[in-house]
């Protein structure tokens, strides 16, 4: 901070010292005009007094420009406020000029007696101001313009550092949903799943050929549905819970009577839109986790609720619950959850994980209705959703 | 005399795949059918069987776990699989052939080298002993309840006492005897958790309420319900350690 306070002090140092020397060199520069002038015209006016004219004029210069800068970096000339802008930018201008002459009135009442010129005299006040008006007047314009380029100029510089921040923002965004989508994919493909599906319809071909092509047709829908889903992040809570479906019919066909899924939907909530398998992960996980004790079926219950500004989706189980000790690491399944729930929704959502009593995991996943999948704004479908729910509730 | 096979995987028609493959060959004959781990310790134990078709993912107890809680004699083991990295690593580690779903040539294959090999035996051994020694420590634990099973998850353990060969577990308001030798268990639970207090005694740190002094610089353990454990004094200095 100090260092910071320092190098700045610095900056305003050297600039004003540049500005002096500047001031210096167009007095200097003037005086040496009205020097030559004086002598070709045979006059007789003093050379001191010719120096300290034209270099009181500048220093009052130098003493104003800050004022001045000030006030036309504080309202710049836009193409939308010129209209307003360049009547203030003229009384600035005369008030500028005023000022300017009075300080250097004031400056030359000063030096005179101590450069022994004599008193000075401006004449009378209305004739000096307008005289001095019309050089100010110019003075006034170009400083305009020098500060009207400058800020221009650095506008721009400003939008293109912006645009490129921009740009790089957009694309780690990019980069982070594309990783969120391979994780879902990961986390919805389970090899495992995969392979022993085909080795349940392995055997379903030696029993019941009816029976293994169904399943074949199943599990092609589902791996349609899991390749498609990076295409779709949402779709309607119908066809979820018809694709949750399809996986607890080859499911139950791969564990039989040890296993048992209901499904329930409120009325008038089918058309919202919800992230594409969400719920298949949910029971997958129930399935794995939640091994039931010997010669107990494992219940799983799918309930989606809605109310006016919420949709929940519930998986219960009455398998063991989470351990005690939070000591089980979050899985692949429920991170990428979480992912795509952040993805779609930022701080919207929420999935949330408690145990029942006496045994069994609930996991509540909280959308809000009305903006589901923010990524790809179904619009239309939303509307829907949100009639036919008002509709429901009377 | 036939080969008594028993099938254990927690899907039917994994195991109605096997069975019928079984029944079709006259050298066998399928002794029983398992759906879970706990399941497969009983029927492994009570059929005694001479070929195991032994999944390894499966609710409760892996196939790993199973093989490990067996108090009888381990039978010839031909592992399943559908999908197990870690699982085939170990296999081919041990150079044990193993089956994956969904199978059909590679079954007569794997047959053949149990029925001919006399060797194989010790690697599932080496492949069990590799299992332990990678798993870190342990997480639930098989336990004989009478004539039940059950697996306890080693958080719930208060604490741990010595009974000649046999170690007894305090779960709440129960206990169970465990075989294994007190040091051997040491060595398989966390050590972030159990500690060992006395030259018989580990107790789970979790459940250490308070710490009271005895007599001539003695300390006591309180447990959560109130039961006292002496602190041995060859192991005071680590205990009073792990807190400073």
């Amino acid at each position: 901070m100090v260092l910071d306070d320092r190098s700045r002090f610095w900056n305003w140092f050297r600039l004003a010292l540049l500005l002096f020397g500047f001031c210096t060199g167009i007095g200097l520069y003037r005086f040496s005009t009205f020097y030559a002038q004086y002598r070709l015209e045979g006059d007789n006016e003093p050379v001191r007094k010719i120096l300290v004219n034209e270099m009181t004029a500048a220093y009052s210069f130098f003493f104003l420009l800050p004022l001045l800068v000030l006030f036309m970096t504080r309202l710049p000339l836009r193409r939308s406020n010129w209209l307003w802008a360049l009547p203030v930018y003229l009384v600035a201008s005369i008030v500028f000029g005023a000022g300017y002459t009075t300080l250097m009135t004031i400056a030359r009442t000063w030096v005179y007696p101590a450069a022994d010129i004599g008193r000075y005299d401006p004449g009378p006040l209305f004739y000096r101001y307008l005289m001095e008006y019309h050089v100010q007047f110019m003075v006034f314009v170009l400083v305009a313009a020098t500060v009207h380029a400058t800020t221009r100029f650095r506008a721009s510089r400003e939008r293109e550092r912006e645009s490129a921040e921009l740009a790089l923002r957009a694309s780690t965004l990019q980069a982070q949903l594309s990783e969120a989508r391979l994780r879902a994919l990961q986390g919805q493909l389970q090899p495992h799943f995969l392979f022993n599906t085909l080795n349940m319809i392995s055997s379903l071909m030696y029993e019941d050929v009816g029976k293994a092509d169904r399943m074949m047709m199943r599990l092609s829908t589902l791996l349609r549905m899991f390749l498609d889903t990076s295409e779709h992040p949402s779709v309607p809570l119908r066809q979820e819970m018809e694709i949750l479906g399809v996986y607890v019919e080859i499911m139950e066909a791969r564990f039989g009577q040890r296993l048992s899924v209901t499904r329930h939907m409120d009325a008038g909530i089918a058309e919202a839109q919800v992230p594409a398998l969400l719920l298949q992960p949910l029971v997958e996980n129930a399935i794995r986790h939640g091994a039931p004790e010997p010669d107990r079926q494992l219940e799983i219950l799918v309930r989606a609720v809605g109310d006016s500004d919420h949709l929940r989706l519930e998986v219960s189980d009455n398998g063991p619950g989470l351990p005690a000790n939070d000591a089980m690491p979050e899985g692949v399944g429920l991170r990428s959850i979480r992912d795509r729930l952040a993805v779609l929704y930022g701080d919207g959502a929420r999935l949330r994980l408690e145990n029942l009593a006496p045994r069994g995991l609930l996991v509540t996943v909280e959308l809000p209705l009305h903006a589901a999948g923010r990524e790809r704004p179904p619009a239309g479908i939303r509307a829907t959703a949100g009639t036919r729910d008002v509709a429901s509730s009377k | 005399m036939k080969i008594r096979a028993l099938i254990v995987d927690d899907e039917p028609p994994a195991r109605r795949k096997i069975r019928a493959f079984l029944q079709g060959d006259p050298r066998f004959e399928v002794a029983g059918e398992a759906g879970d781990g706990l399941e497969a310790v009983q029927r492994i134990e009570a059929e005694q069987p001479d070929l195991v078709f032994l999944d390894i993912q499966m609710p409760g107890l892996t196939g790993f776990e199973v093989l490990e809680a067996l108090e009888s004699a381990r039978p010839q083991v031909i592992f399943t699989t559908a999908y197990d990295q870690y699982a085939v690593q170990a296999f081919e580690i041990r150079a044990l052939d193993y089956l994956l779903k969904p199978f059909e040539q590679a079954l007569e294959r794997a047959l053949e080298e149990r029925l001919h090999q006399q060797s194989v035996q010790s690697r599932v051994e080496g492949l069990v002993a590799d299992w332990r020694a990678q798993r870190g420590p342990l997480q639930r634990i098989l336990v004989r309840d009478r004539e039940r099973l059950r697996i306890l998850a080693t958080a719930e353990i208060e604490w741990i006492e010595a009974e000649e060969k046999y170690v007894r577990l305090h779960v709440g308001k129960e206990t169970f005897l465990h075989r294994e030798t007190m040091n051997n268990l040491e060595q398989r639970l966390d050590r972030n958790c159990f500690l060992r207090i006395h030259r018989c005694q580990i107790v789970n740190l979790d459940f250490v309420r308070e710490l009271a002094h005895w007599a001539h610089g003695d300390y006591v353990l309180i447990l959560a319900d109130g039961h006292r454990l002496p602190l041995g004094r060859r192991y005071r200095t680590r205990f009073l350690e792990l807190f400073s």
